[in-house]
C-alpha cells in the first residue's frame, strides 16, 4: 500500500455474526405479525379443530363405528394444502412488499435468511401435525366416554408418527420451493394448487391421447407419490425411485432455480 | 471509511454507474448529488450488496458489506423508506430489526423518541404513514444498531422544512461524534448546508467532487457579470465581438466573463455603464451547469 493516509478500518472483531436461531426467531415473528399471516395461522388452527369437532358431533348424532384414525384422516387431507400456504406467504411477501431490501441489508448472506424461513415453515408444519393429533385424541376421548361401544382408538402409529408428518412436511417444502421460484404470492398459490390437484387430471388426459405417456405418470405425478408416504417410507425399490424422481422434479428443480435467482438477483 | 473504487454497473447497453470512484471519511458528511436517474441509488445499492457490481468494488471500513458480521451494528442503511410491509406497525418494524441485530427492546423506544414518532404514531400501520413519517421511521431503523457509518438515499424526501432542519442537525451531530455519513439528494439546498464534501454525479459519471469552496473555485472559468448601460444593444454587440456569450437579463445583460473585461469593452465602445457587478456562481448554478448536459429534459434551458 502506498496511500499516504491509510483508509479507516471498521473494527468488527467484537461483533458476532447473527446466529441462525435469531434469524429463525425473526422469521417466526414475521409469520404472524401481519394480518394475512395472523389470519392464515388462525384459520389453519380453527379449521383443524372445527373439522374434527363437526365430525365428532356427526358421530354422536348417528350410530356408526369411529376410530382415532377417522378423526385425523379428513383433516390431514386439508392440512396437506393449507399448511404450504405458510411458506408461500413467508417467502413471497418479502418481494411483493419489497421488505427484502431491508431483510438482506440486515443479513446479506441471503441463503441463511431463506433457510430460516424454511425452518419456520417446518416448525409450523410440525406444530400443525401435533395440533391435529391432540384434537383427534380429545375428540376420540369424548367419543369413547359417550359411546364406548362404538369407539375404538386403534391408533395407526405409522400414520401418526411417519405418514402424517412426512406428507405434510413434503407439501410444505413443495410450497416453499414454488414460492422461491416465483416470488409472487398469487402465482405461487396457483402453481401449487394446479400441481397438486389438476396435474393428475391433465396428465391423465395427455396419457389418453399419447398412450406411452402413461408409463411416465408414476415418475412425474407429485400427489400420488406424496400420498403413498402416508403409509410410511416406501419399501420397494420402484416406489423409492418414483418418489425421488417426482420430488426432484417438483421440489428440487424449482428450489434450485429459485435459490439461484434469490441469491444472485438484484433486490429491488 | 466508505471507499468506492472504479465502480461500474451496466444493464445491457445502459451504463447506470460508469467508473465511479470516491471515498467518505469518518467525521464528515458526504453529499451525493445528482438529478433523478443519475446513478446515486444504484451506487448505494451496490454498497450494501443488494445490486451486484459489473466491475469495480466498494468497501466499507476495508470490508465487503457481506463480510461485515451483523452489518446493522456497523452500517445504518436507508435505501427506500417505503420498502417495508404496509401491514406492520412502525414499532413492529423496528422491533423486527432490533431482534435480528440482537438489540434490547428499549432501543426501539429510544429510536422512536429520537426521530419524533409519538407512541400513537408508532402503533399505526405503515400504509397509513405519510412519506415524512416513513422517512423518520427509516432513519430510526438505520440508527437502530448504533452504527458508525450511515448510508441514506434521499432521506429528506417527503420531510417538511422543519423535518429537514431536524435531520440536518441529527446528521451533523452524528458526524461530529466521528460517524461517517453518505447521503444522496437531487436537491442541492438539502445538502449544501451540512455536507463537508460533495460528489456531483450525472448519467452515471462523477462530474465534480470536493468541498463547497473548491467546487466553486473550480468553476471560476464560468464567472459571470451583470451589467446595465445606457446602450445595452451596443454593449452586447461589442461584447459579442470580443467573443463573449451575452444574454438579456432583467433591465441589463448577463455576460459570461469577469467584470473587468466588461468594463474594458464598455470603455472601448464608449458606452456609459450604470451598473456593473459580479454575477458570481452559486452552487446551484454550478450544479445545474455540471449536470445539465446529462440531466433529463425539462432541466435544459
Amino acid at each position: 500500500m502506498t496511500t499516504a493516509t491509510p483508509a479507516p478500518m471498521l473494527n468488527v472483531a467484537a461483533t458476532a455474526p447473527i446466529p441462525f436461531w435469531r434469524l429463525v426467531l425473526v422469521e417466526f415473528r414475521k409469520s404472524y405479525n401481519t394480518r394475512a399471516g395472523f389470519w392464515l395461522l388462525f384459520t389453519i388452527g380453527l379449521l383443524i379443530t372445527l373439522l374434527q369437532v363437526v365430525q365428532l358431533f356427526a358421530f354422536l348424532a348417528q350410530d356408526y363405528f369411529t376410530t382415532f384414525t377417522d378423526f385425523t384422516g379428513n383433516v390431514w387431507l386439508v392440512s396437506l394444502v393449507l399448511v404450504p400456504m405458510l411458506p408461500i406467504l413467508l417467502v413471497t411477501t418479502e418481494w411483493t412488499q419489497r421488505t427484502a431490501v431491508v431483510t438482506f441489508a440486515i443479513e446479506p448472506r441471503r441463503v441463511r435468511v431463506i433457510l430460516a424461513k424454511l425452518a419456520v415453515a417446518v416448525l409450523l408444519a410440525i406444530a400443525v401435525v401435533v395440533l391435529m393429533l391432540v384434537v383427534a385424541a380429545a375428540c376420540t376421548l369424548v367419543a369413547d366416554v359417550l359411546k364406548p361401544d362404538l369407539t375404538e382408538w386403534s391408533v395407526d402409529t405409522t400414520f401418526v408418527f411417519a405418514g402424517a408428518p412426512l406428507t405434510i412436511l413434503t407439501t410444505t417444502v413443495f410450497g416453499f420451493a414454488v414460492a422461491c421460484l416465483l416470488l409472487n404470492t398469487p402465482a405461487a398459490i396457483v402453481l401449487f394448487l394446479i400441481t397438486w390437484y389438476a396435474s393428475i387430471g391433465i396428465f391423465a388426459a395427455i396419457a389418453a391421447l399419447i398412450p406411452p405417456f402413461e408409463d411416465l405418470l408414476p415418475w412425474i405425478t407429485l400427489q400420488i407419490n406424496v400420498l403413498t408416504l402416508a403409509d410410511g417410507l416406501p419399501s420397494a425399490a420402484d416406489d423409492w425411485a418414483h418418489l425421488v424422481v417426482s420430488l426432484a422434479l417438483w421440489i428440487g428443480l424449482p428450489l434450485a432455480l429459485g435459490m439461484g435467482r434469490i441469491l444472485r438477483a438484484e433486490v429491488k | 471509511m466508505i471507499s468506492v473504487d472504479h465502480l461500474t454497473k451496466t444493464y445491457g447497453q445502459f451504463r447506470a454507474v460508469d467508473d465511479v470512484s470516491f471515498a467518505c471519511q469518518p467525521g464528515t458528511v458526504t453529499g451525493f448529488l445528482g438529478p433523478n436517474g443519475a446513478g446515486k441509488t444504484t451506487t448505494m445499492r451496490v454498497m450494501v450488496g443488494l445490486t451486484p457490481a459489473t466491475s469495480g468494488r466498494v468497501t466499507i471500513g476495508g470490508l465487503d458489506y457481506a463480510s461485515i458480521p451483523n452489518p446493522g451494528r456497523h452500517v445504518g442503511v436507508l435505501l427506500d423508506a417505503s420498502a417495508q410491509h404496509g401491514g406492520r406497525t412502525g414499532r413492529e418494524i423496528l422491533a423486527l430489526g432490533a431482534l435480528a441485530m440482537g438489540l434490547p427492546s428499549r432501543r426501539v423506544e429510544e429510536m422512536l423518541a429520537l426521530v419524533g414518532l409519538t407512541e400513537d404514531e408508532s402503533k399505526r400501520r405503515l400504509r397509513n404513514y405519510s412519506l415524512g413519517m416513513k422517512q423518520r421511521l427509516g432513519i430510526a431503523h438505520a440508527l437502530l444498531g448504533d452504527p458508525s457509518v450511515l448510508i441514506l438515499d434521499e432521506p429528506a424526501n417527503g420531510l417538511d422544512p422543519a423535518g429537514i432542519r431536524w435531520m440536518r442537525g441529527l446528521l451533523k451531530g452524528y458526524a461530529d461524534r466521528g460517524g461517517t455519513v453518505l447521503l444522496s439528494s437531487h436537491l442541492l439546498n438539502e445538502v449544501e448546508l451540512i455536507a463537508d464534501e460533495m460528489i456531483l454525479i450525472g448519467q452515471g459519471r462523477i462530474v465534480a467532487q470536493g468541498d463547497k469552496k473548491s467546487l466553486l473555485a473550480g468553476a471560476q472559468g464560468a464567472a459571470t457579470s451583470l451589467v446595465t448601460s445606457l446602450d445595452n444593444a451596443g454593449l452586447a454587440a461589442a461584447l459579442q465581438q470580443r467573443g463573449h456569450a451575452v444574454e438579456a437579463m432583467g433591465e441589463g445583460l448577463r455576460v459570461n466573463v469577469a467584470t473587468e473585461e466588461v468594463g474594458r469593452a464598455a470603455l472601448a465602445a464608449g458606452v456609459v455603464l450604470t451598473d456593473l457587478r459580479s454575477g458570481g456562481v452559486g452552487l446551484e448554478d454550478l450544479f445545474l451547469e455540471l449536470t445539465s448536459a446529462t440531466a433529463r429534459e425539462g432541466v435544459h434551458q
